[in-house]
């Protein structure tokens, strides 16, 4: 692309603007576009919120920012600028351009952008206490440190995550710890290199009501404290409007609705999100019967000429949606809808 | 101890549960396997389900809300108690059940499992699966069998163009249907629903939540209905059981429990549940600290006790019992009487 070429800026308040970004799977069966032209900002400070169905991409967007992308997928278009330094604009980089396994990008993981998984479990090597865990990042990352001082370090760490007798259980082997625990010291492994960008993959789904809102709290005061971005992945709608500023409504690769929290959970505009809204049980809310969104998720093979939740659409337009793929229109200023039924806000444009 | 109750005397309840203990011994590795200590998984437990009634059982994991499902369903030998099933006329002690009457018995009782990709065989059609049922216990074979597995996968809402196909060719939402179909393929008076809609997809839990309170009308069922979600435990439940630490600390109808919590525990649960509707609603600024109890090391007092907002001495020093208070409801706590819990109103 000739773009990159050119002088790249980013606002002032942006940390990481992704543009058209396609990640593919090539696989004998046929391409799985799992990332399908997806663009959106992420702001110095602020959480997006990321929602999605299996299949819906979401997971697989969060590991394109880290170039994480397992083989045999790939990013075969569009760019993930990074901006590295708040203090200076023209300190950009292109993820999606640079080498998955060069210096730079481990350089990125841990100093700019880390990572919080689902299942902490798997995601702690079961052989290697918890101090060599997180200590091994510091002795990586952290020039002059030492053993001694990287382990006093996530003591301190463990600590400010809500592990109380840190100094005792930071030798501790993960299996010790409870799913909480483990997770909050994921947390402080993320946090060693004091990152500017925090993404997490459901997090919490593998955790009891209580522990999860333990957890998010935990995130949101860590992130106040470090200045730090999150991407926040989830199918839970409740958890995401707790903890976003903006959120994105992904469904088979691609971005359906994206907009401010107000504006999305105030003002649904996609019929997805809109039954997506109808679908769910809740605590507080009607006790009449759930209005279920009829038929299946279609697998990834499924070729669609037109909107991918066309089969499942309560509003579908027959000849038309199942035709042509629905472009994403602005409606108001910052909410933008993939979908047919909404024009363009001219007043607004996208600028 | 309290005694388990049936109001309405015409309907004896379907399912009878009293004193239900399940402990597991736990063993030292080696030759001599010492038991060096015992998990109450389920500890004194008593309730009833009676006739198209669903009983809802909410709990953290570990709280043994699984465990008493499965010693319902004779899935697990139970330690110590009485269980007992009824269908009309017969009634099940549990105890009695033997080669010769346990057949009888699984044709009454059935389960559906969270996980409705370890629960199918890869390696046998859907017809297979769903009519095993029919063709172990004698009930039907050829071409009866073939009608009635065809009769019951409309029912839950496949087609009979899917009843030569295999496990994996569906989506979790269809594998639960499958599920659901081999669950109720013998005409069961209970069905013991263990997380059914905890693996799906959110747009599909509510096509699942909605096809089992049809099949429930239908079919005039009753769930033993289990779940770590107090959104769906509500949607589903016309009577609540809140489990803790092995043992039934609350329980009592949905709108009693969710309006007017009693035990310091469900106000708890229902302050952690997201709300979709009041965004931002103060969930994360009010947080409890504490994990659930390690059942091997449980406190004193009430097990409760250490993460209790409201804990006084006594509740350190003695163990509360399960007790009615008002109408249809129970209690172990101290200090329910005094206390005003906070619930939920819609």
């Amino acid at each position: 692309m000739n773009e990159r070429a050119k002088r790249v800026r980013l606002p002032p308040d942006t940390l990481l603007d992704v543009r058209e970004l396609k990640v593919e799977f090539r696989l004998r069966e046929g391409t799985v576009r799992a990332v399908n032209e997806v663009s959106f900002r992420v702001k110095r400070g602020k959480t997006l919120g990321i929602i999605g169905e299996s299949g819906s991409g979401k997971s697989v967007t969060a590991q394109a920012m880290l170039r994480l992308t397992p083989a045999p997928g790939m990013i075969s278009d569009g760019e993930i600028w990074l901006n590295r330094n708040p203090e200076d604009r023209d300190d950009i980089v292109n993820l999606a351009d640079i080498s998955a396994t060069g210096e730079l990008i481990r350089d990125i993981r841990w100093n700019d952008i880390s990572m919080i998984f689902q299942e902490p479990m798997t995601s702690f090597s079961p052989v290697h206490s918890i101090e060599d865990q997180i200590t091994e990042a510091m002795l990586l990352h952290i020039e002059k440190i030492n053993r001694s001082g990287a382990r006093q370090r996530a003591v301190e760490l463990l600590t400010r995550v809500g592990i109380f007798n840190a100094e005792e259980l930071v030798d501790a082997f993960p299996f010790q710890f409870s799913g909480g625990m483990r997770q909050r010291a994921m947390i402080a492994m993320a946090l060693t290199c004091s990152p500017q960008l925090l993404i997490a993959d459901e997090p919490t789904t593998a955790l009891d009501v209580t522990i999860e809102a333990q957890i998010l709290a935990l995130i949101k005061e860590l992130q106040a404290e470090y200045q730090m971005a999150v991407i926040f992945i989830t199918h839970d709608i409740a958890v995401i409007g707790e903890v976003s500023d903006d959120v994105i409504v992904m469904y088979m690769g691609q971005i359906m609705e994206q907009g401010s929290v107000e504006q999305i959970f105030d003002n649904p505009l996609h019929p997805y999100t809109r039954a997506l809204w109808r679908s769910i049980p809740t605590v507080d809310g009607t006790l009449e019967r759930l209005q279920p969104i009829e038929g299946t998720i279609p697998g990834p093979f499924d070729e669609h000429a037109g909107c991918p939740f066309y089969s499942r659409c309560d509003s579908r337009v027959s000849g038309v949606c199942d035709k042509i793929p629905p472009p994403l229109v602005e409606v108001e200023r910052g909410h933008q809808v993939r979908c047919i039924l909404y024009e363009e806000d001219e007043t607004h444009g996208t600028g | 101890m309290e005694r388990v109750e049936t109001n309405s005397p015409e309907a004896a309840p379907v399912l009878e549960v009293r004193h239900l203990k399940k402990y597991f011994p736990l063993q030292q590795k080696g030759l001599l396997r010492r038991t060096i200590g015992v998990i109450k998984a389920v500890d004194d437990v008593s309730f009833v389900v009676r006739k198209g009634e669903t009983v809802g059982v909410i709990g953290e994991s570990g709280c043994g809300k699984t465990t008493l499902g499965r010693c319902v369903a004779y899935l697990y030998e139970k330690t110590d108690g009485e269980i007992i099933v009824r269908s009309g006329e017969r009634v099940f002690h549990l105890d009695e059940l033997n080669r010769g009457n346990n057949s009888e018995f699984r044709k009454i009782v059935q389960v559906i499992f969270q996980d409705p990709f370890s629960s199918l065989n890869p390696r046998m059609s859907v017809l297979r699966s769903v009519g095993e049922p029919l063709l172990v216990n004698g009930i039907a074979s050829g071409n009866e069998l073939e009608a009635r597995v065809a009769d019951i996968i409309q029912r839950v809402g496949l087609s009979v163009s899917h009843l030569q196909r295999f496990p994996h060719s569906f989506s979790g939402g269809q594998r639960q249907r499958i599920c659901i179909a081999r669950a109720l393929v013998l005409n069961p008076q209970l069905v013991v629903a263990d997380e059914p809609v905890s693996a799906l997809d959110v747009s599909i839990q509510a096509q699942m939540l909605n096809l089992l309170k049809d099949l429930q009308s239908e079919f005039d069922l009753s769930y033993l209905f289990i779940s770590h979600s107090m959104s769906v435990i509500r949607y589903m439940s016309d009577r609540i059981l809140v489990m803790y630490a092995g043992k039934i600390i609350e329980s009592g109808s949905r709108d009693d429990i969710l309006r007017q919590p009693l035990h310091p525990y469900t106000e708890m649960l229902l302050k952690a549940v997201p709300k979709v509707s009041r965004r931002g609603s103060g969930r994360l600024q009010d947080v409890t600290s504490g994990e659930p109890p390690d059942l091997l090391n449980l406190p004193s007092g009430c097990v409760f006790h250490l993460r209790c907002p409201y804990a006084k001495k006594v509740c350190r020093e003695e163990v509360p019992v399960l007790r009615a208070v008002g109408d249809q409801r129970q209690v172990s706590c101290h200090l329910a009487e005094e206390l005003v819990l906070q619930g939920v109103f819609d």
